[in-house]
């Protein structure tokens, strides 16, 4: 017990040492800091502002593959208009805030380091539940709102009208495959729309939207473009419908965790104090 | 405290007096306008506001009426739950008992995307064959509208009676824009979409393609409705559990040193607790199924 004191104390230390040798002076201060400000660069406020000087150990020591999910989650999250302008290192500096914050609040209100620890995980696990939760909530509805989209692609392609003034006539639609055609429309602005439309996919880290950006490509190139597209449209469609039951039989089984975190645990936390109150 | 008894029963019995009062039944022709006049009447509404919910849900009464008795209700499970349990726990459920209103309210604005949704899937296969048939696209929406209507009342009907009247007054695209921009449902917003691509086609050279991507429609929808109804099982679960946690929770408080031990802070705090964990766990449960498929 008595070294976890000194060794959190050490750790702490190091990294008061490193923040401020290394990254302060990094930072332009003064009058003229504005001036020096990049011009692609956002200005940061509020919380991304405060933890700032995490960003760059966060980006240099958080393994690719848990940085590359979190984007594709903020993505999503952003697509839902949710947490705007935040970038994957910017949130894993506030998970690591958080974490620490959630160690130290667990170490004072209890002073035991395995409650301290929980602590510190539920203020780690926590931002990337909640925004998670909403990114999967956008990612599940664009699955199931793009077999519909794709048919209203092909049936203007159908009507002699060229894929991209088909995608650009769509893209008004209510659903959020539309929102997403309409941002993907907005980023290719004096660019190739497949070719972005492509980017966005990979952004996006959907398998079913890389799929069907690259075989538009392939489409575009075609010379039979409206027959390729009715192909196209009957695939999606085609897996759709397989995977719809196959999900809906997995919702069983999901819903596992909810109900043990939600309803169980509560109940017995409950009946134990109920319990104890009564002994006393 | 005694006292309150008496005045909460009476105040409920007005309540459900006020609202449950044979009110005169509108007939003939005109009544049947009524639901396209709601219809009309929606699309001029912000879909936030809560003129727009109560309309949309059917509940014919002022927003300041629907909040005064959300308050109303919280205030009785406060002192209902009070008799039994005094403390936080009545807060809680007063808290709870003031919420449910408006999260039913919202879930009744959903349910009627839903029922459309579930009804789109006979509407297309009629319209397809109406148009095939070559009748106009107003004429068609009128016909499927009230052939839905025969069947039961539903939302779908009005959509279609509305959009088919303002096709032969004004602009059809502009008409059938506006389904698409009122539209409580994503699919029916795609269906008025390429009902329109149909019309700006010049509609007989299209009728094939409308048919093919008509049936791939009603095929995708079907799937859909389907999986919805299959996790919606699921559902029974996650409404009898917290429900037999509840019924234990009243076995164990017959235990006169149990029920003492419900006054302690610490175990009302714990209560309070368990009771809005489970709300909000019946909540995120029921979001999970709704949104699997």
């Amino acid at each position: 017990m008595t070294a976890l004191i000194y060794l959190t104390g050490i750790a702490v230390f190091a990294l008061v040492i490193y923040l401020t040798l290394e990254l302060a002076p990094a930072t332009p201060t003064g009058r003229l800091a504005e001036t020096l400000t990049p011009a692609d660069g956002v200005v940061l406020n509020g919380w991304r502002r405060s933890l700032s000087p995490l960003d760059k150990p966060v980006s240099k020591w958080t393994p690719a593959g848990l940085l590359r999910q979190t984007r594709a989650d903020l993505y999503w999250a952003q697509i839902g208009d949710r947490w705007n302008d935040w970038n994957e290192v910017q949130f894993t500096s506030l998970r690591v805030a958080l974490a620490v914050a959630g160690f130290g609040l667990g170490m004072v209100a209890t002073g035991e380091p395995v409650f301290a620890l929980i602590g510190g995980l539920v203020g780690f696990q926590y931002p990337a539940m909640a925004m998670g939760g909403i990114a999967r909530r956008y990612r599940r509805l664009f699955i199931s709102q793009l077999p519909e989209y794709v048919q209203l692609v092909s049936a203007q392609m159908s009507a002699n009208v060229s894929m991209e003034e088909a995608l650009r006539r769509t893209s008004q639609a209510q659903s959020l495959a539309g929102k997403w055609m309409r941002r993907v429309l907005q980023m290719a602005q004096g660019r190739d729309l497949i070719e972005q439309m492509q980017r966005e996919a990979q952004e996006a880290h959907l398998p079913e939207l890389i799929g069907m950006s690259v075989q538009l490509e392939f489409i575009r190139r075609g010379t039979a473009q409206q027959e390729l597209m009715g192909q196209l449209a009957t695939s999606i469609a085609a897996d759709y419908i397989g995977s719809a039951e196959q999900r809906a039989e997995k919702v069983g089984s999901e819903l596992v965790i909810p109900m043990v975190v939600f309803y169980f645990l509560p109940f017995l936390v409950q009946d134990q104090t109920t319990f104890l109150g009564r002994a006393k | 405290m005694t006292i309150l008894i008496p005045v909460v029963g009476l105040l409920c019995t007005t309540l459900v007096l006020l609202l449950w009062y044979p009110k005169p039944t509108r007939t003939g022709k005109l009544a049947d306008l009524y639901t396209v006049d709601s219809a009309r009447t929606l699309s001029s509404l912000d879909q936030k506001s809560l003129d727009y919910k109560l309309l949309a849900a059917g509940l014919p009464m002022k927003p300041v009426t629907f909040r005064l008795l959300c308050v109303a209700a919280g205030i009785g499970g406060t002192v209902i739950i009070w008799l039994f349990l005094p403390g936080l726990p009545a807060i809680v459920v007063g808290g709870i008992v003031f919420y449910v209103p408006g999260a039913w309210l919202d879930d009744r604005v959903k349910s009627r995307g839903r029922k459309i949704d579930q009804l789109l899937p006979i509407g297309i296969g009629r319209i397809a064959a109406g148009l095939l048939a070559g009748g106009s696209v107003p004429d068609v929406l009128q016909q499927v509208g009230e052939s839905l209507e025969i069947e039961r009342t539903n939302p779908l009907t009005p959509e279609f009676v509305l959009t088919a009247s303002e096709m032969r007054i004004k602009d059809r695209v502009e008409a059938l824009r506006g389904l698409a921009s009122r539209s409580p449902s994503v699919s029916l917003s795609n269906l008025a979409q390429l009902l329109e691509g149909y019309t700006e086609s010049g509609g007989r050279a299209y009728t094939g393609v409308l048919m093919d991507i008509s049936m791939r429609v009603q095929q995708i929808l079907i799937a859909r409705n389907r999986a919805q109804a299959k996790a919606g099982d699921s559902l029974v679960s996650a409404k009898v559990l917290p429900a037999v946690l509840v019924l234990i929770l009243v076995y164990l408080s017959q235990d006169p040193m149990v029920r003492a031990s419900l006054n302690a802070i610490p175990v009302q705090i714990v209560i309070g607790v368990t009771m809005a964990a489970m709300v909000a766990g019946y909540v995120i449960i029921r979001s999970m199924i709704m949104e699997a498929v």
